[in-house]
């Protein structure tokens, strides 16, 4: 996966960086092999997009940051991205609302939930979530 | 002793603002801002020594994949300065400290600055002095560009190193590489580098000038180097980890972290980022020419007494060449000055805070299409002031290719001065559509800027991308210090150089007018000037006049206006005669090219100077000349074409 494919709001691991005229520079920012990135936010068009590289908040293009080969972190999967498989949910990226909403549906911190074909099911029963709220819950496998 | 001193260190940490502090406000400093070189040079004694400091372009790495990156490779590598200062920035140290081994690879005679120390204390972060010194085996200083706390102890430090005390040497290791490392040195003949180690390296990191150099006597399967390329700078972070793990201690980061957030949420939201964005632009331009207005009108009218009363002496050659030719002319554009330091005061206030960066984040987008970037935005919309601080304003921008393209489009943005112009135009031929008028003609201005960008990135950087990779620093109230000495260092410049420009160019208009005839314009070389000129205009339906007063109008846009008045021998406020004079003279259709004519002919002096002095070349000069005269040909003729179809 690249960089630019990743959900705001997640964290991943860098894997490699491919080449390109900004290689260098990507590198000496701290975009190296197995260094942690997380992606903060968008802009109002959605790209570019600012990412936090230790402590600094470096700004990408979606062009550029397609050139880094990352992978998410195994106790930090966002739920739109989770494959079949049983999980925890290990947190939230967004704000009160979101909070709000997702707690009437009964989904907490270290809540269990398996996805079977692709759909989601919480204590036995089948839930939908839209994409964008995928986007914003992460995810531990168990 | 002379001891020369480099300043290196990642964008943002406070290179300048320490430049500043060690050379002082009263100092000299120079700027040369260019193709190649764009590095700020400045001196100061210190005890017995001088220390010429050189503040080199920000920079992550010293490698020599991009122009700025080389600028700062190519000083330390080709022209070692006697101490490099390496500013690290104390809150986040870890670019800082790859950056500082990048460099301790290449020269030995380096001080750790760590800067910012004072936010690193308000913040709680506690750093040992001893365990950096340890590791890196260089001198450490804590300072603060804020308070002024540790310059003195550099200063005395960079004498000290520069008469030889060291530390020790530490070499950082890079583990299964050394080897490889090894087998290059020896394989690099001494007479090609002298810095083996250095070279082997970045050999290894696919450094391109290296790679060149080298690969004549390097036998290597590359397939490994392209391993080696990312494996090098990783194996540095983590040394560079293990450092901080030592020498930091204290409160973590996440105070800070949360209120940048919650501004950033705000400043670059999806819905509210742009419209922000907007009213702050609206701000600097209320206040810088609104606000500031009274002053630069006050001026004027001194300008305008101080012109009168050397008139009341008398009317000879001396006394016109001094009020007409130089007080009017020099002081057309020193009145300016206000608008100028007013603009640099707002700007300074954006860039100090942080926000520009946000600012340039939230249009990259739309930049982007025009093969320009989110910062170039701020520079173009500046051009709607006056096309000289637009320029000039370009020094902010790192990418050469970015920064020439910005300063050849800034032209077409159309400037404050040419407002009366065409306001003076509308109101004679188009009285009823004044607004519609005009809305075309800004409308055009915007899609010309944004066409030619396109092209000349086309043309000169082979549809190149400029990237935007761009550090959001955190946000900082601005000292009044700071702010003062960032719009000094801006719009003095324009006092220097476009004034001596502006000076030599009233003269000479002064003397084409008038001469031969003592005042007479119908029979003044000007006038035949204009009848010569007219004859390339005439497609477009001008008559000699118009052709002289476009030719002044290169001077200052508003000198048009002065000069039609003149022409046509009217007062300037006496609208009526001046309708049936000149509404005689040309058709509406001609008079809609010439508007389109004004907007996008040449630069204005003061615009091709800042031109020349910006990108240190006269061959910019010479295509913005010929380039803006096409364009504004070229659409002024369709015009003219178009409209006799039409109507
Ligand atoms: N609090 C604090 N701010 C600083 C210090 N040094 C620089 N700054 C601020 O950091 C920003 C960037 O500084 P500048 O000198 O332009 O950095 P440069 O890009 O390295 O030349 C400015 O807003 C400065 O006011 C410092 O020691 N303490
Ligand atoms: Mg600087």
């Amino acid at each position: 996966m690249t960089l630019d494919k990743v959900p705001v709001g997640a964290k991943v691991k860098v894997i490699n960086i491919n080449n390109s005229p900004i290689k260098h520079r990507l590198l000496g920012i701290g975009i190296v092999p197995n260094s942690l990135i997380e992606v903060v936010r968008g802009s109002p068009l959605g790209d570019p997009r600012v990412y936090r590289v230790f402590n600094k908040l470096i700004s990408l293009r979606n062009s550029e940051a397609s050139s880094i080969e990352v992978e998410f972190l195994n106790d930090y999967i966002p739920l739109s991205l989770a494959s079949d498989g049983e999980y925890i949910i290990s947190a939230f990226s967004a704000g009160q609302q979101f909070l709000k909403k997702i707690s009437l549906l009964g989904l907490n911190v270290n809540s269990n939930i398996s996805i079977k074909n692709g759909e989601i099911y919480f204590k036995g029963k089948k839930i939908n979530l839209g994409h964008g709220m995928k986007e914003k819950i992460f995810l531990r496998r168990l | 002793m002379v001891i020369t001193v480099g300043l290196v260190g990642n964008p943002n940490v406070g290179k300048t603002s320490l430049f500043n502090r060690l050379v002082g406000a009263r100092q000299y400093v120079a700027n040369w801002p260019g193709v190649t070189v764009s590095k700020i040079e400045g001196a100061t004694t210190w005890l017995n020594d001088t220390l010429h400091i050189i503040d080199l372009p920000g920079t992550y790495t010293l490698s020599s994949q991009s122009a700025d990156e080389k600028v700062t490779r190519d000083f330390l590598f080709y022209t070692p300065p006697n101490v490099t200062v390496l500013i690290a920035d104390s809150v986040n140290p870890q670019q800082s400290f790859y950056l500082l081994i990048e460099l301790l690879e290449l020269n030995s005679n380096v001080i750790l600055v760590m800067n910012s120390i004072d936010e690193a204390k308000k913040l709680g972060i506690k750093i040992n002095k001893f365990e950096l010194q340890k590791h890196f085996g260089v001198p450490v200083v804590f300072t603060s560009a804020k308070t002024g706390e540790g310059i003195d102890e550099l200063k005395n430090l960079i004498v000290e190193v520069a008469r030889g005390k060291h530390i020790k040497k530490v070499v950082f290791d890079y583990g299964d590489l050394e080897s490889i490392i090894l087998k290059i040195e020896k394989e690099i003949p001494d007479s090609i580098l002298t810095n083996k180690r250095f070279a082997a390296i970045k050999f290894l990191e696919e450094d391109k000038e290296i790679q060149k150099i080298l690969s004549p006597y390097i036998k290597i399967d590359y397939s490994i180097v392209k391993e080696t390329s990312t494996l090098i700078p990783s194996i540095r972070y983590s040394h560079v980890e293990n450092i901080i793990k030592e020498a930091y201690s204290g409160k973590s980061l996440n105070y800070q972290r949360t209120i940048n957030d919650k501004i950033d949420h705000i400043l670059t939201h999806k819905f509210f980022g742009i419209p922000i964005l907007l009213v702050i632009m609206y701000l600097v331009f209320k206040f810088t020419f609104d606000v500031i207005q009274p002053i630069s009108d006050y001026l004027e009218s001194l300008l305008s007494l101080l012109s009168s009363y050397i008139k009341s002496f008398g009317n000879n050659t001396f006394i016109s060449l001094i009020s007409d030719g130089v007080i009017n002319g020099v002081g057309g554009v020193l009145v300016f000055i206000p608008n100028i330091f007013a603009l640099f005061f707002a700007l300074g206030i954006l860039e100090e805070s942080g926000y520009l960066p946000r600012a340039a984040f939230v249009v990259d987008r739309i930049m982007y299409k025009m093969k320009l970037s989110g910062r170039s935005f701020i520079s173009l919309l500046l051009g709607f002031g006056c096309n000289v601080s637009s320029i000039m304003s370009t020094r902010g921008l790192p990418d050469e290719k970015e920064r020439i393209g910005t300063i050849l489009v800034s032209p077409f943005i159309s400037c404050s001065a040419r407002l009366p112009v065409y306001l003076m135009i509308t109101s004679i031929f188009f009285n009823k559509y004044k607004g519609e008028v005009l809305f075309s003609i800004y409308a055009l201005s915007i899609l010309i800027t944004a066409l030619s960008a396109y092209i000349i990135n086309k043309l000169f950087f082979k549809g190149e991308d400029v990237p935007l990779v761009m550090e959001l620093p955190r946000y900082r109230i601005p000292t009044l210090r700071n702010i003062f000495i960032y719009m000094w260092n801006k719009g003095s410049h324009f006092i220097q150089k476009a004034g001596t420009i502006i000076f030599a160019a009233s003269i000479v208009i002064w003397f084409l007018s008038y001469f031969p005839s003592k005042g007479h314009i119908e029979t003044s070389y000007a006038a035949y000037l204009g009848k010569i000129f007219v004859h390339l205009l005439k497609p477009l339906g001008f008559n000699w006049q118009i052709a002289t007063a476009l030719l002044f109008g290169g001077v200052a846009k508003e000198v048009i206006v002065s000069s039609l008045s003149m022409l046509y021998g009217f007062a300037e406020s006496d609208l009526i005669s001046a309708q049936s004079l000149l509404s005689q003279s040309i058709s509406n259709i001609s008079a809609y090219a010439l508007l389109v004519f004004i907007l996008l002919y040449i630069p204005c002096f003061a615009t091709l100077a800042s031109i020349k002095s910006e990108t240190g070349s006269w061959k910019w000069v010479l295509f913005s000349v010929l380039y803006s005269f096409t364009i504004a040909y070229i659409f002024s003729l369709l015009v003219v074409i178009l409209g006799n179809l039409i109507f």
